[in-house]
């Protein structure tokens, strides 16, 4: 299921957003701060604590920093999921133009200009002259793999307005016979398509087989094209007609159409029915199953012939043919694809309201107006290797100690106190055991950075503190420090785990990817004092409050390698016999108990691994 | 060549732009470099392939401007795009913004990067491509020519694609200043 | 900073024919011990490596090959780059290949393999080893293929050509250093 460990990039630090915790918003504060190197812990009261980062739920609440965002008013962390989206602008990606909302409503959320992409590699269209010169026909071509708009019979007179013309070849015939009168036509299609129901009234007397011949050739923007021309005649000729007198129901029943309707998009669609049924103006409301009048035999043997005509070769896949409305079944019925517009868009707290990023609107610039992002509020913790030679983050020998250096960087104004605290064994059916060496310590103020340069180094904390880097490794002090970071040793020692290929009574393996995959939860609490508003106090009050903020956030250490640790395999005669039994006992539970759900959540966060 | 070593690798100019000895800079009156450039060994910037036909009012005769901070690490090649227009071929400036990293093995005929852009090893960005502010590249992708990469992009894939936005916090993800930080991207 | 002549010029250079109208770059690198022939118009980059230590090379007219770039022919039989193909940088052919073909950046072309007419090598793309590539191939992406059916050959040679012109008031060139 996951190819092991090329994938990976360690080390990952993820920090978890409690939006999903239903009862407090705040984590609860982590089991004894002042001692959590102590084995000693009631199983039950610890694991109702502790931050599972296996548990399913956790895929989703867990972030890297730079995701996150910040609500000063809730003095809370946000994530993707707790906030609210609006859109700012829409705008091409190729040629960053602003379109208008109003035209996006109107014409679709795709560029009119003259940006297209390829249908067969998707890479962008540029226009490009056939004729001696840059004179015409002109054609649009793939830079990467030479399709062109000429291989499916497409040139265009001029250079620009490529959007338009492509439109208007485009242009079903059945659009000729809609503008002469029988409106119905560009409806029929649609009745005729194999989605299942639609409400009729007496369309099927207007099908007649040779009829639907070429219609069933119409494309959705074909008939989009001529449902837009049947209701702006509709419209133009509004009078007696009760669905024509409301150009509000038109309005609702454009948008609709177009994919983004005003409003509640369910209320519009419920009314759009009711104007489609009304469109023939017989009145009477029937609903029809269509199945069984399109003859899908036909249809095949017609298929069959194309393929055995074309080769396999003509055939598209499932990228071309999804990226198109029409899902093509052959390479000579793509169509260049318009850009679709991306979006910029501010962010709102879901608690509060309150903006916590909003862009300036022009598409090219990336200032923003607000941009209130976690890494600006809570300390970073980084990872780094504390012997950083020859060291494999992906193969983590078992049973044997890694000491890694965890670096936690201030971004406040403030010195801040931090507490470390982590389950002596890590969640999971094969705990690692993880020690912190120093769990409480200061951080400095992340002051200018020309301020530590130009203050006597007397007034640092840098000087008075002992650095484990200097003196040895001890218990208790730190590892080094800077201006506004503060670097602590952290211990590991992976367990042993069965090798990929055993299998328990139930035929599943002891252990899965998931679990050779290191995950230290680690709760961090930061407590400091900051003067009171700055803003409207002013400087002369020296009002200080104290703050205090408490996040989980989860270490992913590395992998634990399937090869055993040397000494293991000497002592004893096979692999499989060097393995404590007490650990084989613990599997067996912990793949009993949970099988499923731990295959899926570790398919998932694997996958997230691979991303990142 | 070995004389030359004890001297140290990297040539200093005056901006604080840092050049190895050990690349090659072809046609350096036409490239200017903003400052606290670095350019690792084997990396070949064409300076040479410059504008033929007349230029522009004021763009005079540079080939490629490098803005500040900017990262070209080993065997990229930066090399300025041409074509065809109107009957005559000409080579067209590149202009690359402040912040940007390039990675190992990388070939860029770009006619525009702007700045933030971290662009991984082994990638091939095609000619006259636009990319826009704050954009991560992933490693291995194959930018079309004539590709516009909007910001806050994630871009991978042969021909590349946009695959994901990027965070707010792009511009700080992105930043080039420490060397630390780049000596972490070059693994 | 001008190149420095490459020190390995003291090996003995190969017997080369080069027509009148080449451009070639100073900085570029022939080495080997069978003839190097090079057509009318076409232009070597500087820096461009061709090794004829294990066979013979021969390049058409009007090509472009691009700095970076390794020509070297696996065996006795040689390599054949015919008229009008460009090769990019960092491309590494060690097959032949046909007119009016383009062998994009980074591409690699295996030991004995053949291009054919007006074939597109898209970026990083491979031909394996002996491996032969039909008329009007394009490979793409990750290795995707297709027929060329745009019918813009006829324009790229066009365009090639131009490029020449230009490139010939750029690349200074030396053809005497080459010549023995």
């Amino acid at each position: 299921m996951v190819p092991p460990s090329a994938t990976y990039r360690f080390p990952t630090v993820h920090i978890s957003c409690p939006c999903d915790e239903s009862i407090a918003i705040t984590p609860k504060s982590p089991t004894k701060p002042g001692a959590p190197a102590v084995p000693e812990e009631d199983p039950d009261e610890s694991e109702e604590e502790t931050f599972d980062p296996r548990a399913p739920r956790s895929n989703f609440s867990l972030f890297p920093l730079d995701n996150l965002l910040y609500c000063e008013d809730c003095k809370q962390i946000r994530c993707p999921r707790c906030v609210h989206d609006e859109i700012v602008c829409f705008f091409c990606p190729n040629c960053l133009f602003e379109v208008p909302s109003s035209t996006v409503k109107t014409d679709g959320n795709r560029c009119t200009r003259n940006c297209f992409s390829c249908p067969i590699c998707f890479a962008s269209l540029v226009v490009a002259p056939t004729g001696e010169g840059q004179a015409g026909p002109y054609i649009l071509l793939c830079n990467h793999c030479l399709w062109s708009s000429g291989e499916i019979g497409i040139e265009f007179e001029k250079p620009t307005s490529i959007a338009a013309q492509l439109a208007e070849k485009l242009k079903p015939p059945a659009l000729a016979r809609a503008s002469s009168g029988s409106f119905t036509s560009p409806l029929s299609p649609m009745s005729a398509s194999s989605e299942g129901y639609f409400p009729s009234t007496g369309a099927p007397t207007i099908i007649t087989p040779d009829d639907e011949e070429d219609k069933r050739e119409l494309s959705p923007e074909e008939r989009f094209i001529g449902l837009k021309a049947h209701y702006a005649q509709q419209k133009a000729g509004a009078g007696a007609d009760e669905y024509g007198s409301s150009p509000g129901a038109l309005s609702r029943l454009m948008g609709l159409i177009s994919g983004l309707g005003s409003g509640s998009r369910s209320r519009s669609f419920g009314r759009g029915i009711g104007g489609f049924s009304n469109i023939g103006g017989k009145g009477k409301v029937e609903w029809t199953e269509w199945d069984a009048v399109k003859g899908i035999g036909d249809d095949e043997e017609e298929l069959v012939e194309r393929i055995k005509e074309i080769g396999f070769a003509g055939t598209t896949n499932k990228e071309q043919r999804i990226a198109q409305n029409h899902q093509p079944r052959f390479i000579q019925d793509l169509r260049p694809l318009a850009t679709i517009l991306r979006t910029k868009r501010s962010k709102r707290c879901r608690a509060c309201r309150h903006i916590l990023v909003k862009p300036e609107s022009k598409p090219t610039t990336i200032r923003f107006r607000i941009k209130l992002v976690a890494m600006n509020y809570i300390p970073a913790l980084s990872i780094s290797r504390l012997d950083p030679t020859t060291f494999n983050y992906s193969a983590l020998t078992p049973l044997s100690t890694h000491q890694f250096l965890l670096t936690i960087t201030n971004p406040l104004f403030d010195p801040i106190n931090i507490t470390l605290a982590t389950p002596a064994k890590t969640p999971g059916s094969y705990p690692s055991t993880v020690t912190i060496l120093c769990p409480t310590f200061e951080v400095g103020a992340n002051t200018d950075v020309w301020d530590e340069a130009l203050q006597t180094t007397a007034n640092t904390p840098t000087a008075a503190i002992k650095k484990g880097r200097k003196t040895g490794m001890l218990i208790g002090t730190v590892w080094d420090l800077g201006r506004n970071w503060t670097t602590v040793v952290i211990e590991l020692v992976p367990p042993l785990l069965p090798l990929p290929g055993e299998l328990d009574e139930d035929g599943d393996e002891l252990a899965t990817e998931d679990d050779r995959l290191v995950q230290v939860p680690v709760s961090v609490r930061v407590v400091y004092e900051t003067d009171l508003e700055r803003d409207d106090g002013g400087l002369g009050k020296e009002a200080k409050e104290k703050r205090e903020h408490t996040y989980w956030s989860v270490l992913g250490l590395g992998r634990i390698s399937e090869k055993m640790p040397t000494t293991a395999v000497e002592d004893v005669a096979g692999p499989s016999a060097a393995r404590p039994t007490s650990l084989v006992s613990i599997a067996g539970k912990g793949v009993a108990g949970r099988g499923g759900a731990r295959e899926e959540a570790g398919e998932s966060r694997a996958n997230r691994h691979s991303v990142r | 060549m070995p004389p030359k070593q004890t001297k140290g690798e990297y040539i200093e100019t005056d901006t604080g732009n840092k050049v190895s000895r050990k690349s090659v800079i072809l046609g350096s009156q036409n490239i200017i470099l903003g400052g606290k450039t670095i350019i690792q060994a084997d990396c070949t910037i064409r300076g040479d392939l410059r504008r033929t036909v007349a230029p522009g009012q004021n763009s005079g005769n540079v080939a490629i401007a490098v803005g500040r901070y900017c990262f070209l690490s080993r065997s990229s090649v930066l090399r300025p795009p041409g074509r065809t227009h109107q009957k005559t071929f000409s080579y067209y400036p590149m202009k690359i913004g402040d912040h940007v990293f390039v990675g190992e093995g990388c070939v860029v005929e770009a006619a525009l990067i702007g700045s933030y852009v971290h662009i991984a090893k082994d990638c091939v960005i095609g000619k006259f491509a636009i990319i826009k502010d704050c954009v991560k590249i992933e490693e291995g992708t194959v930018i079309a020519p004539n590709t516009v990469i909007p910001s806050f992009s994630l871009v991978s894939g042969r021909p590349g694609v946009v695959i994901d936005e990027l965070p707010e916090t792009a511009q700080e993800g992105l930043e080039c200043r420490s060397p630390n930080h780049l000596m972490r991207s070059i693994r | 900073m001008p190149p420095k002549p490459r020190p390995s010029e003291a090996v003995a250079k190969p017997p080369t024919v080069l027509a009148s109208s080449v451009v070639i770059a100073e900085a570029a690198s022939l080495t080997g011990t069978f003839p190097i022939k090079i057509g009318a118009n076409t232009v070597i980059h500087p820096r461009a490596k061709l090794t004829s230590a294990q066979g013979p090379i021969t390049i058409g007219e009007h090509c472009i090959i691009c700095e970076r770039t390794q020509i070297c022919p696996p065996g006795a039989e040689g390599l054949v780059i015919e008229d009008g193909v460009v090769v990019e940088v960092n491309a590494v052919v060690e097959g032949s290949v046909g007119a009016g073909s383009v062998v994009e950046v980074g591409v690699r072309i295996g030991k004995g393999g053949s291009v054919g007419l007006n074939c597109k090598l898209g970026p990083l793309t491979k031909v394996l080893e002996g491996e032969v590539i039909e008329d009007n191939t394009v490979i793409f992406g990750s290795g995707q293929r297709r027929v060329d059916a745009s019918g813009t050959a006829d324009a790229r040679r066009r365009l090639l050509e131009r490029h020449i012109e230009s490139l010939r008031v750029l690349i200074p060139s030396n053809p005497s250093k080459f010549v023995n």
